[in-house]
């Protein structure tokens, strides 16, 4: 066999395929994203010289770093063909649960450990749900993000719960050689999801199973076991997020902030392009889909104009790049790097 | 026309293998509620030969490719793989013979390259569990070597095969079942959604499939293909099997009145 493989049938790069080798390695699919990036940052480059600031950079990363650890989830929930809506409200009661916790004097590793199982329960009844009931998963998490929201509310009374630990403020103001310590979270959950789902056996069935169930299950690859399995990652990282924004704010608060949050983290999946029809998405765009959100929240900031506006910047941004994923152009672009 | 006169092994003798049919369909039958889907279907597929299923809409076909895939057990007769009766309770139980079906909106996941579909769920890979680490150099060197050895023209790595045309994608989907070592290969009207050029070369691969020694059954609408790539025909109508002929005693225009029936024209 390997004498026949002298010269193995294999995709030969043009010379003038080397942009396209180039966006091969960066990703075809983020270039887009990559220019809207600049773009953005010239534009408000024009209006202020503070972005470029080390400190601003970072409050940006530190700004992103939950709705990042969110996004990273979602994207691969969309992935694997589903949706989670209630990571958000997931978030909230995880929230809740580990502040209500440290109220009651738990130690912080029991609050937390406990918080994390919080999590993990919110994604094993979604999972449970859509694997058993067969219900469809935006159907079970709209139910679940109408629960979950309201059990927090329930379990807080409504009413904000303050909480304080040591460690949180250990997490909320310091740094590890610069990184401050939200940022460094989701610098090692993007790198340990991407690493997940680009070079092991479970990332590639992932993919397999979001782009086509019948082949995948066909193959004899246990679907059930990996949409559990998904929800649960989903529920964890829900868990991780609320921890990590009661240990910012020092309180949990059982409002729709969390609500907004889990929406906002499917918008920068999408935007990052995940693709609702499943089997496309990947970290490094998720994470270009945050980053810009934050660039554009900070900017707006900077540039003294009102937050709301960058709401309306999100909705027009979601449908610019998605309709642009959507067209033959990026279509087209791939193909000429890779024609045999 | 009579039944008896042109049926079955007739083919067998002259097939040039050693007498013992990879899998043989005897007196097979098959009903719903009352409706006969196929009746004493009888036929024997042999290493490197193929053989052609035609008849009309309802004739049976399907009913008879889900029978030899495993999806569905028939009521009447059995079926013997390598001369002994088996029982093929589902598809899992068939392809574990090496009884592969390529069904190509079912083989594929359109975002994964071709080596990745052709591997899927039997990933060549190291370490342990949950964080068994694919490698991705042994799994297109060896879809590079199977691609080389029945000259299917597809990238092995690199475009997802949703880039690629329908030929491409039984080619793919063909190359899957080899993969797992599949010794009898059903082709549901594998050429039906292709263009002329593409279904040439569909037919290519299932003649060099037929030279590496494959057992084919194959389902087509088309008498000219039929000829081109059968070595025994088998005929079904309305639920009946008309015969099995050796291809060398056939006309198109024979084809075309066993699968209407002589009382037809
Ligand atoms: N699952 C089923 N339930 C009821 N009738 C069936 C079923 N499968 C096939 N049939 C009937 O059996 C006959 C043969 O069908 P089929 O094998 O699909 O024929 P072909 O593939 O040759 O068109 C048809 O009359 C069809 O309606
Ligand atoms: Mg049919």
């Amino acid at each position: 066999m390997p004498t026949t493989l002298a010269a193995p049938p294999r995709n030969r790069v043009p010379v003038v395929g080397l942009a396209a080798r180039a966006a091969g390695a960066v990703g075809k699919q983020n270039l887009g994203l990559l220019a809207g990036l600049v773009l953005l940052l010239a534009v408000i480059r024009t209006q202020t010289d503070r972005v470029f600031i080390t400190g601003n950079l970072l409050d940006i990363g530190v700004a992103i770093s939950i709705l990042g650890i969110l996004s990273v989830a979602q994207m691969i929930v969309i992935v694997s063909g589903g949706l989670d809506i209630s990571i958000g409200s997931t978030a909230s009661l995880c929230g809740v649960a580990v502040a209500l916790l440290l109220k009651h004097h738990a130690g912080t590793p029991t609050a937390i450990v406990l918080a994390l199982a919080v999590g993990l329960a919110a994604g094993a009844l979604n999972g449970a749900v859509i694997v058993f009931l067969r219900l469809n998963p935006i159907i079970t998490t709209l139910a679940s993000f109408s629960a979950f929201a309201g059990l927090s509310l329930v379990l807080s009374h409504g009413l904000d719960v303050p909480a304080t630990s040591h460690f949180f403020d250990v997490i909320a103001t310091e740094s590890v050689a610069g990184i401050p310590y939200p940022l460094l979270f989701l610098l090692l959950f993007g790198l340990a999801t991407h690493l997940m789902l680009r070079y092991t056996v479970i990332g590639r069935h992932v993919y397999a199973m979001g782009s086509n169930p019948d082949a995948a299950r066909n193959t004899g690859i246990n679907l059930a076991a990996y949409k559990m399995g998904i929800y649960l990652f989903a529920g964890l990282a829900g868990a991780i997020g609320g921890i990590m924004t009661v240990a910012r704010d020092s309180l949990a608060q059982a409002n729709t902030a969390g609500a907004d949050l889990g929406l906002t983290a499917i918008t920068a999946a999408l935007l990052g392009g995940a693709a609702l029809t499943g089997g496309r998405g990947a970290v490094p765009g998720a994470l270009l889909g945050v980053l810009i959100l934050g660039v554009l929240d900070n900017g707006l900031i900077l540039m003294q104009i009102e937050p709301f506006y960058s709401q309306i910047a999100i909705g027009v941004l979601l449908v610019l790049a998605v309709s642009l994923q959507q067209s033959r152009l990026m279509e087209r672009l791939g193909r000429r790097g890779r024609k045999q | 026309m009579t039944d008896a006169s042109l049926r079955t092994p007739d083919a067998a003798a002259d097939s040039g293998g050693d007498g013992t049919p990879l899998l043989e369909l005897v007196d097979v039958g098959k009903h719903f509620a009352g409706i006969t889907a196929i009746t004493g279907a009888s036929l024997a597929l042999y290493p490197g030969r193929v053989m052609g299923l035609v008849g009309n809409n309802g004739a049976g076909k399907s009913t008879l490719v889900r029978i030899v895939s495993g999806v569905q057990q028939p009521d009447e007769g059995h079926v013997a793989w390598q001369g002994e009766p088996v029982r093929l309770r589902n598809p899992r139980q068939a392809r574990g013979l090496g009884i592969d079906t390529v069904y190509q909106e079912l083989a594929l996941a359109d975002d994964l390259d071709a080596t990745a579909n052709i591997f899927l769920n039997r990933e060549i890979s190291r370490g342990w569990g949950p964080f068994r680490v694919t490698s991705s150099k042994r799994m297109r060197r060896e879809a590079a070597a199977l691609f080389e050895k029945f000259a299917i023209q597809v990238p092995a790595s690199g475009t997802e095969v949703r880039q690629m045309s329908g030929g491409q994608r039984q080619g793919v989907a063909i190359a899957r079942a080899l993969l797992g070592g599949s010794k009898v290969l059903l082709l549901d009207e594998p050429t039906a959604a292709l263009g002329v050029e593409e279904s040439g070369h569909v037919e290519d691969l299932v003649l060099r499939l037929r030279d590496h020694g494959v057992a084919i059954l194959l389902v087509s609408h088309s008498v000219d293909q039929l000829l081109k790539l059968c070595d025994d025909l088998c005929v079904l109508r309305r639920g009946r099997m008309v015969g099995v002929y050796s291809r060398r005693d056939l006309t198109g225009s024979d084809v075309v009145s066993l699968i209407v029936g002589a009382d037809a024209s």
